[in-house]
């Protein structure tokens, strides 16, 4: 057996006889256990949501069947028709909120103004969002790392405060491999935790053992050894438990509160986004204002961006539902840039996140673990794209029939547009390799400090 | 086999070196006892056969290796009993033998290991008991095993006896006969004179980082150790 082998093996035995190990594992795993639980309760609310939808159309298409019988005019109908539309649930999110608790997962849309539907949202309870959620990628970013910290950060100042160091050192091994030995087995004892509470996931929510369920896994090994290097670094450049605890700390605090806190705030900074609600009350504002203006004047700004129904019959009367539903798309048209604008920089936040959060490997897991969740922005942004699609196809259906005037029986509500929730397959995820080089990086440093005697 | 030449080492801050221009052999067979006070420069001139310290001039060598330039190959030449030999309490003393015997490179059958327990002084009976409930004495002795498993040319000992009783501390002489008739060379810092008197082959008096006196076997017999330590302490 190789000399570092034979280390591990004797750092096994210190670990299964260390309580303390045991008890750091244990804890872990009862946090993972605890996430999973909320989890799971997190995914059967959210499926019983989207399961409840085609009932709860149903039931809206019979009231509206027996309102508008035997026929009612197309735009009146089209008014009191909410669409269920819903963002489904990838295999891995129960796993990881991301950012699905500020989002709605179900969308109800009319054929009115689109941007102001897209931005309506209940919320569960806003108290517990303050708080954050506890889901296994919480575990696994926050509490792991500080685990892995807690059984390693005195990996040699242990020693030395106990008196064990020289004779250690003067067996005629160097520090380097011992030290890698003891981080080694110790990350091994915190990836194992977590990979039980994962294999356990998968066994109950269930989750098939797809690419990325095992993209899952690999984030969370390579995740892992960035803290391994750090824990190594901050066990070489420390000569006593205390400092070294210190040191853990502060690592832990700084990666895990202050790097995403401050790359939150310098990202609000240099990419203000307007909010969802800003632009929900331009749009009102813009087709509202259109009460108080000839009808001819909203036909003519709303025939300028659609010239298909230039020549349909013209307004008349007090209230024209063609002229109702062109009032309402001027006013999406008249936020259309910003509302563009707001897309992009949510966009381009989430890739400079994605390109800057590699300097702290929490950040950097988290965004790994919400993407192959299906839970990150891009995910709800897509959604969001999917949800305007679906709303320009129920334009496409109902403007022929409401600018002619038609009146619709219950019997044509069978082919009206159903959102299908197709989606599309995720980007390529992002890379593993910053996490390793932070490793191997932190390794080096770690190294450096153990060059030359030690003592 | 072990060779000081002209090694001196300051540590910032203090007055005067704690070892100045020292030098020293120790030829294999022979044990060499450095006396002195507390602060003499004894453990630092151990500390830095040993590497754990870095001569400020002058070389500490070991087989004729200098300990600065190759570290990891003189280690492996020398066995070193602390004074104080601190253990994983939560092995047993022949696991703690087991572990510090394969850091040095050494596998041992479980029969083996008793062995070098058994010679350090070591009761059957606590060999497999947890380190947590050995006295000091009981430490030592396994210190002591680990020392002899290594097998080396050169031993040295930093206060090894303290902490054991009489009988003990005289089966310690023993076994360094033993060790001595095997050509290791043994460096001895200690503070026991009548220990000193009876199992050094030169013993050496420092004062200061200097040796004050040095004194070989034949002259040993008609010294009054005692005397001339305390001596060379006022002087």
């Amino acid at each position: 057996m190789k000399p570092f082998l034979r280390l591990c093996r004797w750092e096994i035995r210190h670990l299964l006889r260390d309580g303390q190990a045991w008890l750091v594992c244990g804890a872990l795993f009862a946090a993972g256990l605890l996430a999973l639980w909320t989890g799971e309760r997190r995914l059967a609310r959210h499926h019983a949501e989207i399961a409840g939808l085609p009932a709860h159309y149903a039931t809206q298409m019979a009231g509206i069947a027996k309102q508008f019988s035997p026929e009612g005019e197309a735009g009146y109908v089209a008014y009191y028709t909410f669409f269920p539309t819903h963002h489904p649930l990838a295999p891995l999110a129960g796993l990881a909120v991301g950012v699905r608790d500020i989002v709605p997962n179900v969308t109800w849309v009319r054929l009115l103004g689109l941007e102001g539907q897209l931005y309506e949202a209940d919320l569960g309870n806003p108290a517990l969002q303050a708080l954050g959620n506890f889901d296994l990628a919480f575990v696994l970013c926050a509490l792991a790392p500080l685990a892995l910290l807690v059984l390693a950060h005195d990996a040699l100042t242990r020693e030395r405060d106990r008196g064990r160091f020289p004779l250690l050192l003067a067996q005629g091994g160097s520090a380097g491999p011992l030290l890698a030995a003891r981080v080694t087995i110790r990350a091994l004892a915190v990836g194992l935790t977590c990979t039980l509470v994962f294999g356990l996931a998968c066994a109950r929510l269930p989750i098939p053992l797809t690419a990325e369920a095992l993209g899952w896994l690999a984030a969370t090994w390579s995740h892992l050894a960035a803290w391994a290097g750090f824990v190594a670094w901050i066990a070489a450049a420390t000569r006593t438990p205390t400092a070294s605890l210190a040191g853990a700390l502060t690592l832990w605090i700084a990666q895990v509160v202050l790097l995403p806190a401050l790359l939150n705030l310098a990202l609000a900074t240099a990419l203000p986004v307007r909010e969802g609600l800003e632009l929900t009350v331009r749009q009102r504002q813009e087709s509202h204002a259109a009460w108080d203006k000839p009808r001819a004047e909203t036909m003519e700004n709303f025939f300028v961006h659609n010239p298909d129904w230039s020549g349909t019959p013209p307004v008349t009367g007090r209230f024209a539902w063609k002229w109702y539903y062109a009032m309402q798309q001027t006013g999406d048209e008249s936020v259309s840039a910003e509302s563009a604008a707001y897309r992009e920089n949510l966009r381009a936040r989430q890739r400079i996140t994605a390109r800057l959060a590699w300097l702290g490997p929490a950040a950097y897991a988290q965004l790994l673990f919400s993407q192959r969740a299906g839970s990150d922005l891009d995910a709800h942004l897509a959604y969001l794209d999917r949800v305007r699609a679906f709303h320009a196809d129920l334009r496409a259906y109902f403007y022929p029939m409401v600018f002619a005037d038609r009146n619709l029986t219950p019997a044509d509500y069978a082919s009206f547009p159903q959102f299908r929730a197709n989606v599309p397959p995720p980007p390529a995820s992002l890379p593993l390799w910053p996490l390793l080089i932070l490793a191997a990086g932190s390794a080096t440093l770690a190294a450096r400090h153990l060059r030359g005697p030690t003592l | 086999m072990l060779t000081i030449e002209n090694l001196t080492k300051r540590f910032p801050g203090a007055a005067a070196p704690a070892v100045d221009n020292l030098n020293l052999t120790v030829a294999p067979g022979e044990l060499f006892a450095l006396l002195g006070p507390n602060g003499a420069g004894k453990t630092t001139t151990i500390n830095c056969l040993l590497g754990f310290l870095t001569p400020d001039s002058g070389r500490a060598l070991i087989d004729g290796l200098d300990v600065a330039r190759e570290p990891l190959e003189t280690k492996r030449r020398l066995a070193y009993i602390p004074e104080q030999v601190n253990l994983y309490g939560h092995f047993s003393g022949l696991e703690n033998l087991d572990y510090f015997s394969e850091l040095a490179g050494h596998r041992y059958a479980d029969a083996e290991l008793r062995r070098f327990l058994t010679s350090a002084g070591l009761q059957t009976a606590a060999h497999d008991q947890r380190v947590s409930g050995y006295s000091k004495g009981m430490r030592q002795k396994v210190g002591i095993a680990i020392a002899l498993a290594k097998q080396a040319k050169a031993l040295l000992l930093d206060e090894p006896t303290s902490g054991l009783d009489p009988s003990a501390s005289h089966e310690f002489s023993q076994l360094l006969r033993k060790l001595r008739e095997r050509d290791v060379a043994i460096l001895m810092a200690t503070h026991d004179l009548f220990r000193a008197k009876e199992d050094a082959t030169r013993v050496g008096i420092m004062r200061h980082g200097k040796l004050a006196h040095i004194l070989t076997a034949a002259e040993l017999r008609h010294t009054d150790l005692e005397k001339l330590y305390l001596e060379a302490m006022a002087a």
